[in-house]
């Protein structure tokens, strides 16, 4: 029987989850300058609820 | 920053990195800078234009930042736009807009208020950019009659409708100059986009407005039980602006930390409210994605202008570079352009209040403060930043006790494969393939309840929905069978903790081929290697022979016979499924 099964990784390692979005060094000058925008700007674009049409950020 | 979560793991968060490491780590000795800002003339991100076609509303609510009651802001008045007002402001927008497509939202007010305005400002701009250009109406949703939704759906409008959640909640503040309350002509517009249109546009974002947090789970829960909001998820959800009219308090770490943990609680046992889902994604949205890497030198100061992507342009065709600031930051006017003096002097003096203040502040990169805040006196600052640091840290509290209790990874439906099948998640793109597998007349015939459900689009939706909560609380998984990948049929079980059942269904075209065999005994181990359960049942017509052919080449055996069906049981103690 040839059967492979892919399950979802157990949460044992929890530091990997707290900082999943690692920045490489090639990278991190595009990563400085994105600090530049404002919290709301920020929030905007990390959003996933809208149509991705931008909710007019109230 | 340093918290403990309920296990009694101790985290700390470092400025430098961005990272959260274990243990009580202090790195309060690094010293913040920020570059100073540069002289800007530009704003060439600038895409987005907030329109106030009127400062007119039909409602009063009690927290409107337009009440009278904030310090530099309008109270509601009768000034509105005119056609030739938008005319001009179009002309501003081709002068400024650097990149295309343009999006103009329009606001008040209540811009619908003044409908007709809003229809000639669409087709204008329609006129003028083609496709160009996106629309969108920020609504009190009171004014949204059939055919104007009708229209604006028509138009491709996005509507972002406020709704403060069911009746009680949202009639306690969204309510007239006499008092009445706003929420049932809100449920009838909701209702009728969800009974006409919604299948096909997506473009409606909720905004609710969330006084107090005491309230969140009573809301959530009526969300849910509510026919027509329990289509919807709210957007976003905001508190109030601070007001210092009246009293800004500083808060307090446990009677907050007390309440979120309550709140938590609720979520994990109601993963399905929406209204707690938006609100639990929005706290951890920043953690969950910030960027982890070191910092060494002084950074930009994180403000809008000249980065700004959008600009706002009020009712007296003033601008501002936001909608969200009081009126006496206005940066010029549609007729004389953006006085740049003002603007620089604008970003210097909130650079010069951040300068020193953030230096060895723990939230300095998460700061949610921004230009608006140059209003504000050095004794409020301090109210503010109080509050700022202290729900930064309730958000990692959260996020890090959120991580311990596996809320952060969503389950998934486990992809499973075969010599000549896969069976993984079902999604919205199938729903025409799994309507023909409904409306087979043996899958309706030996599957009636299910596919009673199933005669629509939305009562597909409704069953996909159903499973996701099924998997979110180990109840039940539903894979999808492909073939390639074309969806060829579906095995699914339910209420594995009470009574584990499997059923099945494949399209005509694919019968007596071996695929239901495979699926469902590569189901079957799944169920039981993860141990998710030891046994699994079902009933099969007794004229349903391919589906017992299918189970007892399975390793399902006849437990009872009825009268007009078998039914099977697989127990786990069988060593070895059968092969064909």
């Amino acid at each position: 029987m040839n059967t492979q099964t892919i399950v979802l990784p157990a949460n044992d390692n929890i530091l990997a989850i707290l900082n999943f979005n690692k920045i490489a060094n090639d990278l991190k000058r595009e990563a400085v300058k994105a600090m530049g925008m404002a919290a709301c700007q920020a929030r905007c674009l990390r959003c996933e609820h809208c149509s991705a049409q931008r909710c007019g950020n109230r | 920053m340093n918290i403990t979560t309920l296990h009694n793991n101790s985290y700390s968060y470092l400025r430098q990195t961005n990272e959260i490491v274990q243990g009580v780590v202090d790195d309060s000795r690094y010293a913040w800078t920020f570059t100073p800002p540069s002289e800007f003339s530009s704003m060439p991100e600038v895409y987005m234009f907030i329109i106030a076609t009127t400062e007119q509303c039909n409602l009063r609510c009690t927290y409107c930042c337009y009440s009278g009651e904030y310090e530099g802001n309008h109270s509601h008045n009768s000034r509105t736009l005119c056609e030739g007002d938008i005319q001009a402001i179009y002309d501003f927008i081709d002068k400024t807009a650097k990149t295309k497509p343009i999006r103009i939202s329009f606001y008040g007010g209540e811009p619908l208020v003044n409908y007709p305005l809003v229809q000639y400002a669409i087709q204008a701009g329609q006129q003028r950019w083609e496709d160009d250009v996106t629309f969108s109406v920020s609504t009190n949703g009171t004014l949204l009659t059939e055919e104007r939704i009708d229209w604006l759906v028509n138009n491709g409008v996005e509507l972002a409708i406020s709704i403060d959640g069911t009746q009680p909640f949202h009639d306690a503040y969204r309510v007239d100059a006499k008092g009445n309350g706003s929420y049932t002509k809100v449920r009838n517009a909701l209702a009728y986009l969800h009974n006409n249109t919604f299948n096909q546009y997506p473009k409606v974002v909720l905004m609710m407005t969330l006084p107090s947090v005491s309230t969140l789970i009573p809301i959530a829960q009526a969300w849910h039980k509510d026919e027509v909001l329990q289509h919807y998820a709210p957007t976003h959800i905001s508190g109030l602006t601070p007001n210092f009219f009246q009293v800004v308090a500083k808060e307090d770490w446990e009677t907050l930390k007390a309440q979120y943990i309550q709140l938590l609680d609720a979520y994990e046992q109601h993963p399905e409210w929406s209204v707690l889902q938006t609100f639990f994604d929005e706290i951890v949205s920043y953690w969950k994605n910030r960027p982890v890497f070191e910092v060494s030198e002084s950074t930009p100061l994180s403000t809008c202008m000249p980065v700004n992507t959008k600009l706002y342009i009020d009712a007296t065709l003033q601008l501002a570079v936001c909608e969200k600031f009081n009126d006496r930051f206005r940066i010029g006017s549609i007729n004389d352009g953006i006085d740049w003096q003002k603007a620089n002097e604008m970003t210097k003096e909130y650079y010069r209040k951040r300068k020193n203040r953030c230096t060895y502040c723990p939230a300095v990169r998460m700061c949610n403060m921004c230009l608006t805040s140059i209003a504000y006196t050095d004794d409020q600052w301090d109210t503010l930043c109080h509050n700022e640091r202290l729900y930064h840290k309730l958000h990692m509290f959260l996020f890090c006790e959120m991580a311990e209790r596996s809320m952060l990874t969503k389950p998934s439906v486990p992809t499973l494969q075969s010599e000549h099948c896969t069976l993984n998640e079902i999604e919205r793109k199938d729903i025409s393939a799994l309507r023909s597998i409904f409306s087979d007349a043996d899958t309706q015939r030996y599957l009636p309840y299910l596919c009673d459900i199933a005669q629509t689009n939305d009562g597909i939706k409704q069953i996909l929905k159903s499973f996701r909560t099924y998997l979110s609380k180990n109840e039940g998984i539903l894979w999808g069978i492909r073939k390639h990948d074309t969806l060829i049929g579906f095995v699914a079980t339910i209420d594995l903790s009470t009574n584990p059942t499997i059923f099945f269904a494949m399209h005509p075209k694919y019968r007596n081929q071996g695929y239901m065999q495979e699926s469902v005994r590569l189901a079957t181990q799944y169920i039981c290697d993860t141990k998710l359960t030891n046994e699994l049942h079902t009933e099969v017509d007794l004229n349903n022979i391919a589906s017992q052919k299918v189970l007892e080449r399975c390793g399902y055996k006849v437990k009872e016979e009825q009268s007009l069906r078998f039914l099977y049981c697989y127990q786990n103690y069988n060593t070895e499924l059968q092969t064909s």
